[in-house]
């Protein structure tokens, strides 16, 4: 039985050296659409880079990253977890067909305190606030998370952080999506871990209830798929291509805008398209809305028969909801706090007098990222 | 740089053995030092200085007693006091300082120095050296390269097993290099490279995620399965480098003594320690233990003994008071067992012995691996007073941790070496068959190795501190 381990020990050197040779000789990416995420630049060779370690850290990730097959061996390795019966791998549940997004217990007063703050620095007295709080799959589609998959109670977290802050209306849509459930559109992603279009009108629809604006039904909606071959974040986790998404798109007679992109500091704005098109070739897709997450926005409705102007404070999972907004909206300034550096936000609404609301739209994962919380106030 | 890394298995690894191999034979000594040195700088670019200045008068107490034999003793002593020093400032100074601080109130400031890799094995190595040329049980070894070849190769610089000169003393100057010491070699390699990537990294998350929370937010099961999931991981983690380490020796003609001998299969706490980091227990034996006296003395005398060693032994393992905590704990069981109830264990079938010393080395683990005295106290009172038994937690952590460990206790135990020697009395086709399917598994779990190295972010050494 000596050649078993003769052909074992061969082998395995051949694979080690062809590794090895591969790597030299491989043409090496700077982006990784599966993983989202730019791949590590080389080492930086040089003595103080040495003495600190940093240049074996750096040639570790650099070697990692840009390891020959690399997709491949990802998918390989989730393939055996998931035939090895594990249901979670990494932060998502796997469910049976639909991705979870695992969210820890966040630190309610965190929010509480800064939405506050935020608040009572705002100096008009007729602005209205308002905060909304969406939850994730696994609070609307509970029935397909693994078996005893441990999750947290979102709407009562939600209530919860809701009723601590002083602000006139208050949405927690947990409540409006487990109702919108029973319409059959599906309204979180499979694959990734924001909400749909379908999930985004119905919170618009809440929020016309709330302000007493003329509820539109989606009949009206001229309902456009931008793309079915969606694969978002929690894929990339996963790697399994059995799943996938549409993303839709709603238009509106009265829902037209233009839209421009600021540099808080400067106070300077270029043209911005919102419907960024270029990421329907790409893998985020999803960014197709906002392109990506700037850190102001405004979109004009020069049709829009309100003069009123809102501003919405968010994270990602505003991004398909603000269109909406347009119909009501002469102005709407967009604001993503974790990029929103040079000012408060409270100063810049003191700032512009014609702003007739503020709105903090946030899905609760945001809640744990402190940089999104604190940068409110 | 890590064994189980990309940098290791495929740079630095089949470089410097591609190179080994090329050179004549009076080259490969270089080519090995040089290769451990830079494999060495690798993790500590500047504290190599300090391995290379304790080889340097671990080399001086062995040579300078040649010129100046009746100062033989003082010579031993003085290296052996500087390594000891060596090892007790780099490591436990930090410790003795915080501790100080808090218990008498006064505000010294903290050094914060940061362990060198491996010094806990590199000393030891040395401090062997010295004793045993004293005891003349090894010439003294009069080239400097050899020696320091000796101590920092690197297959056991950073996480052993201690090797002791004398049984490389005759390999480093003549050893058989065969393409069969090379099959060897890469076989247990293999074996260890598995043990580690596929079980003990995989497991070892299971831990990890039990721990992240405090112990009351766990049922009791639950917390059983994390202490055993440690268990499985540092057993799978630290014989996985250790077979590593040995059939890398294989593949360089070197051949050290195994680490590990089915510590699993255990029937008594002594037993276990006969099985388990065998190079560190022989160490403290010959030259701790028996130097006192081992156990020809009185019984208080022996006890004494005992104490001291396992203090010593479990204090060796981390800079932290919940370690010698440990090693009393099983110096204790140790006595209890010599004097007390080990002739019963022996007399009680296999089964019941099994169980006890499992339970005794897990519960042991809990010591071990929690070192805040806080959260050991109220994870181990949990494990017994608990208001959840079995909880939708411990059901969600059972697939798939429950068969993967009990896949793993099939590597565990000496099943797989029988099954091999079985495999070699059947009729050829059969063999050959069975040859085919061993073939195809080793590439499969081979390249499942690399993807999960190349995937995962966690690939800890947990002997690493030491």
């Amino acid at each position: 039985m000596k050649f078993v381990k003769y052909i074992i020990s061969v082998l395995i050197s051949v694979c080690i050296l062809s590794g090895t040779v591969v790597f030299i000789f491989s043409e090496k990416k700077d982006f990784s659409e599966n993983e989202n995420r730019s791949l590590a630049d080389p080492p930086e060779f040089s003595t103080e880079n040495i003495a600190d370690g940093n240049f074996m850290m750096e040639t570790e990730e650099y070697l990692k990253d840009h390891f020959p097959a690399r997709d491949l061996l990802m998918k390989f390795k989730t393939k055996a977890q998931l035939l090895a019966g594990y249901r979670k791998i990494g932060d998502v549940f796997i469910g049976k067909e639909r991705l979870y997004q695992v969210v820890a217990s966040p630190d309610i007063s965190r929010l509480t305190v800064s939405a506050n703050r935020l608040f009572s620095a705002i100096e008009s007295s007729s602005l209205k606030t308002s905060v909304m709080l969406i939850p994730t799959a696994a609070e609307i589609y509970p029935e397909d998370l693994p078996p005893y998959a441990q999750v947290i109670d979102e709407s009562e977290i939600i209530d919860e952080i809701l009723s601590e802050i002083d602000c006139d209306i208050k949405i927690n849509m947990s409540d409006v999506l487990k109702e919108e459930k029973s319409k059959e559109n599906n309204l979180f992603f499979y694959t990734d871990h924001h909400w749909t279009t379908y999930a985004a009108k119905s919170a618009y629809d809440k929020f016309c209830e709330e302000k007493n604006f003329a509820v539109i039904s989606d009949d009206e909606f001229d309902k456009t798929c931008i793309s079915d071959e969606f694969r978002g974040t929690l894929y990339s986790k996963v790697l399994d291509d059995s799943l996938k998404d549409e993303i839709c798109r709603y238009d509106y007679k009265d829902m037209t805008f233009s839209c421009k992109s600021g540099n808080v500091l400067t106070g300077e704005f270029k043209a911005f398209e919102y419907y960024a098109k270029e990421y329907l070739s790409k893998k985020d897709k999803y960014a197709y809305f906002g392109g990506g997450n700037l850190p102001l926005l405004i979109l004009e409705n020069e049709n829009c028969t309100q003069d009123s102007e809102i501003v919405v404070v968010k994270d990602s999972f505003a991004n398909c909801f603000i269109p909406f907004l347009s119909i009501n909206y002469k102005r709407i300034h967009v604001i993503d706090p974790r990029y929103f550096k040079g000012r408060t936000i409270s100063s810049y609404i003191n700032e512009n007098k014609n702003i007739t609301d503020v709105i903090i739209i946030y899905g609760i994962n945001s809640l744990n990222d402190n940089t999104a919380v604190s940068a409110l106030s | 740089m890590v064994f189980s890394g990309i940098p290791f298995l495929f740079f630095f690894l089949p470089i410097s053995l591609v190179l080994y191999y090329i050179v004549p034979f009076k080259a490969k000594n270089h080519v090995l030092l040089i290769a451990s040195l830079i494999f060495y700088a690798w993790g500590e670019p500047v504290y190599i200085l300090l391995m290379i200045f304790s080889t340097f008068v671990s080399y001086m107490g062995g040579v300078l007693y040649l010129k100046d034999p009746k100062r033989k003793k003082l010579y031993t002593l003085l290296s052996v006091a500087v390594n000891l020093f060596l090892l007790g400032f780099f490591k436990y100074a930090n410790l003795f300082i915080s501790t100080i601080s808090s218990v008498t109130g006064a505000d010294i400031t903290a050094l914060n120095l940061l362990l060198p890799i491996g010094i806990s094995f590199y000393t030891f190595q040395t401090i062997s050296y010295n004793i045993d040329v004293y005891r003349g049980n090894v010439p003294p070894e009069r080239n400097f390269l050899t020696l320091m070849t000796y101590v920092c190769m690197f297959p056991q610089l950073i996480a052993g097993p201690i090797v002791r000169y004398e049984t490389v003393m005759e390999e480093m100057k003549c050893r058989k290099i065969t393409f069969d010491g090379f099959s060897d070699g890469m076989i247990i390699f293999l074996h260890g490279l598995f043990k580690k990537v596929l079980l003990a990294n995989t497991i070892g998350e299971l831990f990890n995620d039990i721990t992240s929370s405090a112990p009351s937010e766990h049922g009791l099961l639950t917390l059983w399965l994390g202490i055993i999931a440690f268990y499985f991981h540092i057993y799978f983690d630290f014989s996985g480098y250790s077979d590593m380490a040995v059939g890398m020796g294989k593949m360089l003609g070197f051949n050290f003594l195994k680490n590990f001998n089915y510590p699993m299969t255990a029937t008594s706490v002594s037993d276990f320690w006969r099985r388990w980091h065998m190079s560190l227990t022989t160490w403290f034996r010959d030259y701790v233990y028996i130097p006192l006296g081992g156990s020809r003395c009185p019984p208080y005398k022996h006890i004494r003994n005992i104490l001291v060693v396992w203090a010593l032994t479990g204090f060796w393992h981390g800079a932290s008071w919940n370690f010698l905590v440990w090693g009393l704990y099983f110096g204790i069981l140790l006595i209890l067992e010599k004097y007390v109830f080990g002739n019963f264990l022996k007399r009680i079938p296999a089964f019941f012995s099994h169980i006890y010393t499992t339970v005794i080395v897990t519960l042991g683990w809990a010591i071990f691996s929690l070192e805040d005295f806080g959260i050991m106290s109220e994870y181990i009172k949990r494990m017994f007073v608990n208001d959840r038994i079995i909880d939708g937690e411990f059901m969600f952590y059972s697939i798939p941790y429950l068969p993967l460990l009990f896949v793993s206790l099939f590597f565990a135990v000496p099943i797989y070496p029988k099954l091999k020697s079985a495999v070699a009395s059947w009729k050829k086709p059969v063999q050959y068959s069975a040859g085919a399917i061993g073939v195809i598994t080793y590439g499969v779990l081979f390249v499942l190795s690399v993807a999960l190295i190349v995937g995962n972010a966690y690939n800890p050494f947990l002997y690493f501190r030491f």
